[in-house]
């Protein structure tokens, strides 16, 4: 998918099949590449959870048929284990998070269009972006492969906290070296990408005139730069602690299975929370930002105007990713800290929320007054807006430490954090497939079974994590095997479980129209027959289809704002960056 | 002319580094003192100092542009962020009441 | 003569006017950024344990201080010694560049020699990193930025080695990567600063 080398390109490597399609370190190459992998980890990562949903509606029933793959270990006679049922939920969040949405929304779409997007042939650094690569691929099968140790995989939640963490079987050291190899390579992308958007701009291409998209990407990449090595320190505490007896997050005086655990002491298990939560909580900015990018693209192409309030757009995601870093403790409320500290992180967890509203707002205005098209693309653009908003309402409760009291730990969380990201980011990053798709392969996808996909997820997304914020509001806690149905005050709710585990199966269903169209659209799908079939006026649109390699056949200059729709006097109602008159 | 350069930046270099030996042994004499929180408040800040005067005549700070001077501005802010508020919850918190406590 | 790729990608020699700043060097000082919240971590880790703790040992106690100094003036004295020698290669002297780039080489040698001494003098002391929260930190900084110091004589020696056929490329470009190299070297003696401060003085 790398397309012919253009002819003026008098290039002397003659590349071999290897070096073209597999070590390249052409950056298009490299985002097909991770495509790929995210979405096999975003449908293992899936699977996990269709997995788990058996045992919550049907607490301790044999699974048919598929219930036997899994081992006696796992789920003798096809009864999950609660210890099975804890190494899926720890690694369906870690699987999703890391090695599914993050290089889905981060690593794809960035490296394949940011070099595009502001002009330049490449990546700053070419090689460096390969070798990002192949770590996050050594690093998630890595991860991946845990689930083979004898004791399984790590089994703590994705949060991993001590002190059980310290202590718990060998899963864990292997989630925490995968963590390390794969923030390494999270690291060099971040930095590639600040590099190649700094300095590899066209000229013309000033910094108000870069895209949406790529504004959410440099912002992104400095989340990761700074926000993920604290992460990695952590995983370094935490893996002394496991293999050389350090007590980094081992207090004094803990008693493992009635008998004093044999540690110096003297340390501290709420370092292991701020610490994680450093990071994690600028990771949920992470998930989010790529996905505001390409809906603000889509929603700008296809209603024929330029954003509202584009300005006003830019500082707010500046904004909002400077407070990502100083918001993270609301995460740990509930750990017995001081009012003067928790006042401060409520604080700044409100403010945080404005310069988000705001993003949401100028999109939803956007519409006002636009020419819509009602493409595939557009609808799941779309469908992220009320989702992203609602999820985003959702979390208000929680950011305020009164409120939290009772919801912390409640699947009430759930709900909130799977609307911002399933229905939120997953629909944003669904669109940029539907959109960009023609411009990788020069085929559209398959627009009725868009449909087929787009109307069942949306509403079984809906039924699978609304229940959620019910049963939260009601008490029922998070991580227990059993849904909930040890505990008499939860019995009103638990059928909710049977209802939310049908609309997963039904979600899942869901997914294999796109599955089939994806892979069918590649050699069969309807051809496109023009290199900007969307009559977009961003600078990706203006290469041959696919962008071979070195992108563009001409040198580029920039005369225009990224959204220059509809311009009085035009002859089209887009003008291209790269078009000199209007 | 060149070489008349060179052996200006030669000695300011020269300069910089007994300086900045000398300040290094300046905190080991006030380690030496044992001064328990007065000692923390003053070999810090020449620690700091001395990795300023590194990070702007070595690494040539001091000729580069705004664009690094924001993003290590904006790192110094996150780092300082990450270095004290999780200190100042064990610090402050009702569950590990110390001097500091106001419960 | 052009370095092969910068038809293909611009600014990796000469520098982009309004940013100021050629590739490598962009890249480098992000680099940077990240491994600042890396130590930093580590660093307050430190803080909130020892601020934390009912007691702490007194740390000169334990340490070898006038190892640790000696390691200081080992350190600073490879940093004066690379930016000599990047003086060298730019002045075209290839002999001068090679001779204090060696220096660099051995004093880091010296220093982790001199750390190597320390640890052995731990180790026969019952001191590990298990010991106490202080030792295990003391472990794991020095551990990592000895790490650090070891990627950076990896590199340092390639740019000796058989990274000096890159200059045969592009001059100017091998001067960029030497001075890139240069800015890490410098950034791990500054981390030795703080380490030294902060686990052998406070």
């Amino acid at each position: 998918m790398s397309g012919a080398h253009t002819e003026e390109h008098h290039d002397t490597h003659q590349q071999s099949w290897w070096s073209t399609y597999v070590f390249s370190t052409d950056h298009k190459t490299i985002g097909i590449q991770y495509l790929f992998l995210s979405l096999f980890f975003l449908l293992v990562g899936f699977c996990l959870m269709l997995l788990m949903r058996w045992q919550l509606a049907y607490p301790g029933q044999p699974l048919p048929i598929i219930g036997k793959w899994f081992g006696e270990a796992n789920m003798p006679g096809g009864v999950m284990l609660p210890q099975f049922y804890n190494q899926l939920g720890a690694m369906h969040g870690t699987i999703m998070v890391f090695l599914g949405v993050v290089p889905l929304g981060f690593a794809v779409f960035g490296n394949y269009l940011i070099p595009l997007q502001i002009g330049a042939k490449d990546m700053a650094f070419p090689r460096l972006n390969m070798f990002s690569y192949w770590s996050f691929l050594a690093g998630g099968l890595l991860m991946v492969s845990s689930f083979f140790l004898p004791g399984g995989a790590a089994s703590n939640g994705w949060t991993s906290y001590s002190p059980l963490s310290d202590i718990a079987h060998d899963g864990q050291t292997v989630w925490l070296i995968s963590m390390a190899i794969i923030i390494v390579s999270s690291l060099l992308s971040s930095l590639n990408f600040i590099t190649t958007i700094f300095n590899l701009r066209a000229p013309g291409m000033t910094f108000e005139r870069l895209p949406f998209f790529i504004w959410a990407q440099l912002i992104t990449s400095f989340l990761l730069l700074l926000a993920f090595p604290p992460l990695e320190g952590a995983a370094f505490l935490q893996l002394f602690d496991r293999l050389l007896g350090t007590s980094f997050f081992l207090p004094t005086g803990l008693f493992v299975n009635g008998q004093i655990y044999n540690a110096s002491g003297g340390g501290n298990p709420l370092l292991w929370q701020h610490l994680f939560w450093f990071l994690g909580h600028p990771e949920v900015y992470v998930l989010i930002l790529p996905a505001l990018g390409i809906v603000t693209e889509i929603i700008a192409n296809n209603t024929r105007k330029n954003i509202v309030g584009f300005p006003i757009m830019r500082a707010s995601v500046i904004f909002l990713g400077f407070l990502s870093f100083v918001v993270w403790s609301h995460h740990t409320y509930l750990t017995g800290m001081g009012t003067d500290i928790t006042a401060f992180f409520q604080t700044t967890t409100m403010i945080i929320s404005i310069p988000s509203v705001i993003i949401i707002s100028t999109l939803f205005i956007t519409l006002w007054g636009g020419s819509i098209r009602f493409n595939m693309p557009m609808l799941f653009a779309l469908a992220f807006l009320p989702m992203f908003g609602f999820g985003g309402l959702t979390g208000l409760p929680l950011g305020l430490a009164a409120t939290d009291i009772p919801l912390h730990d409640t699947y009430y969380v759930i709900g909130h954090f799977h609307y911002v990201v399933a229905p939120g980011v997953i629909l944003g990053l669904f669109a940029g497939i539907y959109y960009w798709f023609p411009k990788a392969t020069g085929r559209k996808m398959n627009d009725i079974l868009g449909h087929l996909h787009f109307w069942p997820t949306l509403i079984s997304m809906n039924f699978v994590f609304f229940p959620m914020l019910i049963q939260g509001l009601m008490g029922l806690n998070r991580r227990m095997y059993d849904g909930g149905a040890t505990y008499s005050f939860n019995h009103d709710i638990l059928y909710w479980n049977v209802v939310i585990s049908w609309a997963a199966w039904i979600l899942a269903l869901a997914q294999i129209p796109f599955i089939f169209n994806f892979f069918y659209s590649i050699f069969n799908g309807e051809k496109v027959h023009s290199d900007n079939p969307w009559g977009a006026t961003t600078l990706e649109w203006a290469t041959p289809t696919p962008p071979g390699h070195g992108n563009f056949t001409k040198p580029i200059t920039v005369y225009r704002d990224p959204y220059s729709y509809s311009l009085p006097g035009a002859p089209r109602d887009f003008s291209p960056q790269d078009q000199k008159e209007i | 002319m060149e070489d008349h350069l060179q052996k200006d930046e030669f000695k300011r270099d020269i300069l910089i580094y007994f300086c900045i030996i000398a300040m290094t042994g300046l905190i080991v004499f006030i380690s030496h003192l044992q001064l328990k929180v007065a000692g923390i408040f003053l070999i810090v800040p020449i620690a700091i100092l001395e990795a300023g005067i590194l990070g702007y005549y070595f690494m040539h700070l001091m000729t580069k542009k705004r664009t690094v001077h924001l993003i290590l501005l904006l790192t110094v802010i996150v780092f300082v962020t990450l270095l004290f508020w999780p200190a100042w919850d064990v610090v402050y918190s009702p569950r590990t009441p110390s001097e500091f406590t106001k419960y | 003569m052009e370095h092969p790729t910068e038809e293909f990608i611009p600014y990796i020699i000469e520098s982009r006017p309004d940013t100021g700043l050629y590739n490598a060097k962009f890249g480098i000082w992000l680099f940077l950024a990240s491994e600042v919240m890396l130590f930093g971590s580590l660093f307050s880790a430190y803080i909130l344990l020892r601020v934390g703790s009912f007691s702490w040992p007194v740390q000169s106690e334990i340490q070898n201080v006038a190892i640790g100094a000696i390691n200081s003036v080992v350190l600073l004295s490879s940093s004066i010694f690379f930016i000599r020698a990047w003086v060298a290669l730019k002045a075209d002297d290839i002999a001068k560049y090679k001779k204090f780039m060696s220096l660099v080489i051995l004093f880091a040698f010296v220093f982790l020699t001199l750390k190597g001494v320390e640890y052995y003098q731990h180790f026969s002391h019952h001191e590990y990193p298990k010991t106490s929260v202080f030792l295990g930190l003391y472990f794991l900084m020095t551990g990592l930025h000895a790490l650090h110091i070891i990627g950076g004589i990896a590199v340092n020696s390639f740019y000796i080695g058989p990274g000096l056929k890159l200059r045969e490329i592009n001059k100017q470009w091998f001067i960029n990567r030497v001075e890139v190299a240069g800015l890490y070297w410098h950034f791990v003696d500054l981390v030795w600063i703080f380490l030294f401060s902060t686990l052998y003085l406070l």
